[in-house]
């Protein structure tokens, strides 16, 4: 107890020291202090991201707002104008039809009133006469024999009803030089033959006798 | 708040640029000042920490480690330091080795707990008791050798 007492008088002793202490910092600690804060203070002015900030996605949602508007203002009335005279000349020849159309009459059956309207709708179709002729018995038809000059031109006229048998005339081809055949063959050159040492040596054999 | 910076420096001009430091922080974040502490008790907790940023950036708590022998010594004998000079005091704790220094300033003038000294300087809680211990037991002899 006796040192838990001294422990807290002596820190005590120190606190109670400190309580009313005070030094003057020099007038250069201010001005310094000063300096830092403007020195902090300046670099921030420069940073201003939030005046070029909205402009960017402005720029992009006003073009985006044209574009849509385009097409929903322009392209659209674009296509119903396409659309809009088909439709009116639709409506007239319905028009006609329904006055052109016989009056129904309630006796005759429901049938009978509905058929004209279908007819008489502006169908641009051409109905186009089919002839329908008998069937005939198939012939057979011999073909005369082609000349072998246009046989190679008239390869799709034969049929397989065709039983000529067709005679080709078959020329052995040429055999054509090599030299001809290859434009850049170049015939192997004839060796050089070697001269022997001896070819201008004479010889001459002979008999004789030396006399002095 | 120069005696503040005094006590953890070595010298005026030293304590001066700490109060600098201090005060440029004070400035810039004086709207985050939200009222649940005194005005004053702000501005000198924001002033200790500036102080031991400096110490630690000069790296003197690296090497602080337990010092046993110098627990419990001079307990006993209560030196007094009534009538000496805040000055003198002053220089006496400059004397201190560096990681004392720190440490008896936080717990014995500051008052906080070797716990939260610990946090602060990055050191262990037995760390911290010893080296107070140790700056306790230098500044008594010096107050014994003085008186």
């Amino acid at each position: 107890m006796m040192n838990d007492f001294t422990n807290n008088s002596f820190e005590e002793q120190w606190q109670n020291a400190f309580d009313d202490a005070s030094l003057t910092p020099s007038d250069a600690v201010w001005d310094k202090i000063e300096q830092g804060l403007s020195v902090d203070a300046a670099p921030s002015l420069p940073q201003t991201p939030k005046n070029t900030f909205p402009f960017y996605y402005l720029g992009s949602a006003l073009v985006a707002l044209l574009g849509i508007g385009y097409w929903v203002f322009i392209a659209n009335t674009s296509i119903s104008n396409e659309i809009q005279p088909i439709l009116q000349e639709e409506i007239k020849l319905e028009k006609q039809t329904l006055l052109k159309s016989p009056a129904p009459i309630i006796n005759e059956k429901i049938e009978k009133n509905i058929q004209p309207l279908v007819p008489e709708l502006p169908l641009k179709t051409k109905t186009l006469p089919i002839e329908l002729s008998e069937e005939q018995p198939l012939e057979i038809v011999e073909e005369e024999p082609l000349e072998r000059t246009k046989l190679a031109d008239s390869i799709e006229q034969l049929t397989p009803l065709s039983t000529k048998s067709v005679t080709r005339e078959w020329q052995q081809p040429s055999i054509i030089a090599p030299v001809e055949a290859t434009p850049y063959y170049e015939p192997t050159k004839p060796k050089p033959q070697k001269k022997s040492i001896f070819k201008n040596v004479k010889v001459s054999v002979g008999v004789g006798t030396y006399q002095q | 708040m120069l005696v503040v910076c005094a006590r953890y420096t070595q010298n005026k001009e030293e304590a001066e640029d700490v109060l600098q430091e201090a005060f440029i922080k004070i400035f810039q974040n004086l709207s985050k000042f939200r009222g649940e502490s005194t005005l004053g008790a702000w501005i000198k907790r924001i002033v200790i920490n500036v102080a031991i940023n400096h110490i630690r950036a000069q790296q003197h708590f690296q090497g602080m480690s337990d010092v046993q022998e110098y627990e419990n010594q001079f307990t006993d004998g209560l030196t007094s330091i009534e009538g000496i000079h805040f000055k003198e005091l002053i220089e006496m704790i400059r004397k201190l080795p560096k990681g004392c220094q720190s440490v008896f300033n936080l717990y014995a003038i500051e008052g906080y707990q070797h716990k939260e000294i610990a946090e602060m300087l990055n050191i262990t809680e037995g760390t911290s008791k010893s080296q107070y211990a140790r700056a306790k037991a230098i500044l008594q002899s010096q107050l014994s050798v003085n008186s």
